[in-house]
């Protein structure tokens, strides 16, 4: 899709400001979309991780993508999804083998988190804690950098595992409260799960704590409203009380405080305690409760819901019961892991990965080779790396080029997606909330039917469709009647059939006992026969091999 | 032919009842159930036997509140027990109306007036005609009121299997919730051959089971069963060994082939209706 570059005095379509000249042929083909509508910096935390994350989940859960390519275009960041090509068969057993391994995890996420999630994220953690760049030589930081993506890796291999089996769970709890309480129902992951404890509320429910502690104490009070930092820590070593606090304060920046709070350049919580302190004055000014009455209220609504579901689930068959609760435990796990990974993969990848970058910035700015540590955005890791060791890279001038020609391109509007079309995602329970592929094949327009024999004999006879008992009086002697599904009113009508075609019922329902009482060759259980015959079709029937052929269509 | 005996007793029946047995006055369905109460876990249940009945289908008796407090259910079936139905010539399968989960006095009156009425239904009357000798007499209508189960899994099961599945196999056929949608034919059940030699399953036919009857405060309702659970086996094997002993148990003692009616709530297994085999 080349972009057009006409200028006839209209302003301009999305595209027109934003000329795209591909590097190669092939680039034009695939399916581009836009990352994000700025101009994208070079170097983002975690960036390639996640993109190495995802491809390997779908290899963990057979899934369909096997590589996600990246190119910048004038600047901004693209990305295009490369599909696996099968043919149609190996695509439906790839799914099935999805579903098998998705479905299991159903009973087992919790001793999934336990002995393969968490142990991973433990030690890639420990990988990234034991290296500490500030004391670390040139090339020592310069081979930690380069060497960064091994445990960073492993963590986005486990997010992506996680994120994917954790959103299939919740899909697949959603699509079962569809089910069960119907379409337009509240009940769901999101209601039955609202307010459940995990890091991220710890964290809300921590800083509460420092809040509640400083409460009521004039001199903390005034302390934080109206001093800044660092400037409160040397008063707060003042007296008992400060002491305290601050002690309070730095136990929640040991738990909560590796958060990147403004991308790669902005300092995290354990950097900038202040960041920490302005939340805590602004709940202080809040006063009342501090919200902890709101999530006392979500916890209660949740349980009056639950409450509820159970009322209308107890009127229902047990193996509906069974796999609610099945399903609803597993979905809380989930939903807990959903927002646990944040805390132990995003924000922990994120503050190692940018510990590394900003020290090999502060350290080139120091040699001025960087002119200023912002500008570590434009580089990439690995001309970073190099950079530590070889003196002659010209980093000013790449990182000046690269800066000058996002701001000449900014503010265009460049197009969400361009080159070929969209691939289509084969069916596969990664996406959507259908379970699997139809095992069945429908009984299509083949003029050849099977069903359940339910009565012997064959006979070849016409057809004639009946929806409902209303329509029996068009039923001639000697005729097939095809039917849904038959009740007890049809007796009437047996001694005048030629034979029975239903498309529900089994061999040992009502329908097939009375035919057999009146010697009428049935076939039960034809998906599709009210739909595939038609009034007048001359069949063969042949009650004890269940199958209904088409002689003479209309 | 139906037999005189005089004078005919004019008193609601329990199944533990000796004259229950009797299918002239019980009606088949309900004196079968009688035949098998002691032994097997029959719901608990009484029968109007026709005797109670004037002409016009008023109860002669006033007991009925007595005997219905003291089955003590929350919740009802009335069926028809008809003279003559579930005979070895012609089974009058699903015939007569069945009306389910009654849950009071009022109710129960208006059901067994349903019940009794229909049984001479014109559908019922050309049934009659068609298959049996006495032509279009009025048949004796009893009816049997019956503490209803909440059923989570029903089946049906022939002790002989119809021709095709060979005569080495018993087979039961099975659904979620109550067995109305599997009589019925609304829904196609799950298939288990259960082999007459050890009772293993010989062969097994798990089908899309797309709806359910549930008891709900509205009455029986028909629902959608959940997808996820709509190709899972209704019954387990060991549900599947239960119900085909108890089929090998009745069939000794019938001395002849039977076709039941089951379902399992938490409490277990019941069986609701048991019946020689017709045809084949």
């Amino acid at each position: 899709m080349a972009p057009d570059s006409r200028n006839d005095g209209r302003p301009p379509a999305p595209s027109t400001d934003f000329p795209v000249v591909w590097e190669t042929d092939g680039d034009a083909l695939w399916h581009w979309t836009l990352d994000d509508e700025e101009p994208a910096p070079y170097l983002r935390p975690s960036d390639g991780w996640a993109r190495h994350g995802i491809v390997h989940a779908h290899e963990y859960w057979h899934g369909p993508v096997i590589d996600i390519r990246q190119a910048r275009f004038n600047s901004y960041e693209y990305s295009a999804r490369v599909l696996r090509r099968d043919p149609p068969s190996e695509s439906i057993a790839r799914a099935g083998r999805a579903l098998e391994s998705l479905e299991a995890l159903i009973d087992n996420i919790e001793a999934r988190w336990d002995n393969d999630w968490s142990p991973r994220i433990q030690s890639a953690l420990h990988e990234f804690e034991s290296f500490d760049p500030a004391s670390a030589g040139d090339r020592e930081l310069a081979a930690a950098i380069e060497r960064a993506h091994v445990p960073g890796h492993v963590l986005w291999e486990v997010h992506f595992e996680l994120v994917f089996g954790c959103g299939y769970i919740r899909r697949q709890f959603d699509a079962y409260c569809h089910d069960v309480f119907g379409a337009d129902t509240e009940l769901g992951t999101a209601t039955l799960t609202a307010g459940d404890r995990n890091m991220s509320v710890a964290s809300g429910e921590a800083l509460v704590a420092l809040v509640e502690f400083v409460h009521g104490k004039p001199a903390l009070e005034t302390l934080i409203l109206e001093e800044s930092w660092p400037a409160m820590a040397a008063r707060l070593e003042a007296s008992p009380e400060g002491r305290a606090l601050h002690e309070r304060l730095a136990a929640f920046i040991a738990q909560f405080g590796r958060k990147l709070t403004a991308g790669l350049l902005g300092p995290t919580w354990e950097e900038a305690p202040e960041l920490v302190l302005s939340n805590v004055r602004a709940l202080l000014k809040l006063g009342g409760d501090f919200g902890k009455g709101q999530r006392e209220r979500v916890v209660a609504d949740k349980q009056r819901r639950l409450a509820g579901a159970r009322q209308v689930l107890a009127g229902m068959p047990s193996a509906v019961r069974t796999e609610f609760e099945r399903l609803y435990r597993s979905a809380c796990v989930a939903t807990r892991l959903m927002e646990d990974h944040n805390y132990y993969i995003d924000q922990q990848s994120a503050y190692f990965h940018r510990r590394l970058i900003m020290e090999a910035a502060r350290r080139l700015v120091h040699q001025k080779r960087l002119p200023a540590v912002a500008d570590v955005s434009w580089t990439t890791e690995g001309e970073l790396a190099r950079a530590l060791v070889d003196h002659d890279l010209p980093l000013v001038m790449l990182v000046t080029e690269r800066a000058q020609e996002a701001s000449a391109w900014r503010g265009r509007r460049p197009p969400r997606e361009m080159g070929g079309p969209e691939p289509s995602l084969p069916p596969h329970p990664l996406f959507g909330p259908q379970d699997a592929p139809s095992a069945l094949a429908a009984n299509a327009d083949s003029g050849f039917l099977t069903g359940l024999g339910a009565s012997r004999g064959v006979v070849l006879a016409r057809v004639r469709i009946v929806r409902d008992l209303a329509g029996a009086s068009a039923l001639m002697p000697g005729e097939i009647l095809v039917t849904t599904v038959t009740s007890p009113s049809w007796a009437t009508w047996y001694p005048i059939l030629g034979g029975l075609v239903t498309e529900t019922g089994g061999i040992l329902t009502h329908a097939a006992v009375v035919a057999r009482e009146f010697g009428i060759p049935a076939v039960v259980a034809v998906r599709g026969a009210t739909t595939a015959l038609h009034d007048g079709d001359l069949v063969e029937l042949d009650g004890r091999a269940g199958t209904v052929r088409v002689v003479e269509p209309v | 032919m139906v037999r005189s005996r005089d004078p005919w007793p004019q008193r609601i029946l329990w199944l533990d009842d000796p004259d229950a047995v009797d299918p002239e006055l019980a009606g088949g369905k309900a004196a079968a159930l009688a035949r098998m109460a002691a032994r097997y876990p029959v719901p608990p249940a009484f029968v109007l036997p026709w005797t109670v009945f004037g002409e016009d289908g008023r109860l002669l008796v006033d007991t009925l509140d007595e005997a219905y407090g003291r089955l003590a259910e929350a919740s009802v079936a009335v069926r028809s027990s008809a003279v003559g139905e579930d005979g070895r010539d012609a089974s009058f399968a699903g015939q007569h109306a069945t009306i389910l989960h009654v849950r009071d006095r009022g109710a129960l009156r208006a059901a067994i007036d349903a019940c009794w009425q229909s049984a001479r239904s014109e559908a019922a009357l050309l049934y009659r005609a068609h298959r049996t000798a006495d032509g279009g007499q009025m048949p004796r209508i009893s009816v049997l009121v019956q503490a209803m189960v909440r059923a989570d899994a029903a089946a049906v099961g022939f002790s002989r299997a119809p021709a095709g599945y060979g005569p080495e196999v018993m087979l039961i056929n099975a659904t979620f919730g109550l067995g109305e949608s599997l009589v019925s034919g609304l829904v196609t059940p799950d298939v288990f051959a259960v082999s007459r030699a050890d009772l293993s399953i010989a062969h097994q036919e798990i089908a899309e089971k797309v709806r359910m009857s549930v008891m709900a405060d509205e009455g029986v309702v028909e629902l959608s069963v959940p997808r996820r659970l709509q190709r899972r086996p209704a019954l387990d094997e060991g549900q599947v060994r239960e119900l085909a002993r108890l089929m090998q148990a009745l069939e000794d003692e019938w001395a002849m082939p039977v076709d039941i009616e089951a379902c399992w709530d938490a409490q277990g297994l019941h069986l609701l209706q048991c019946r020689p085999i017709t045809a084949v």
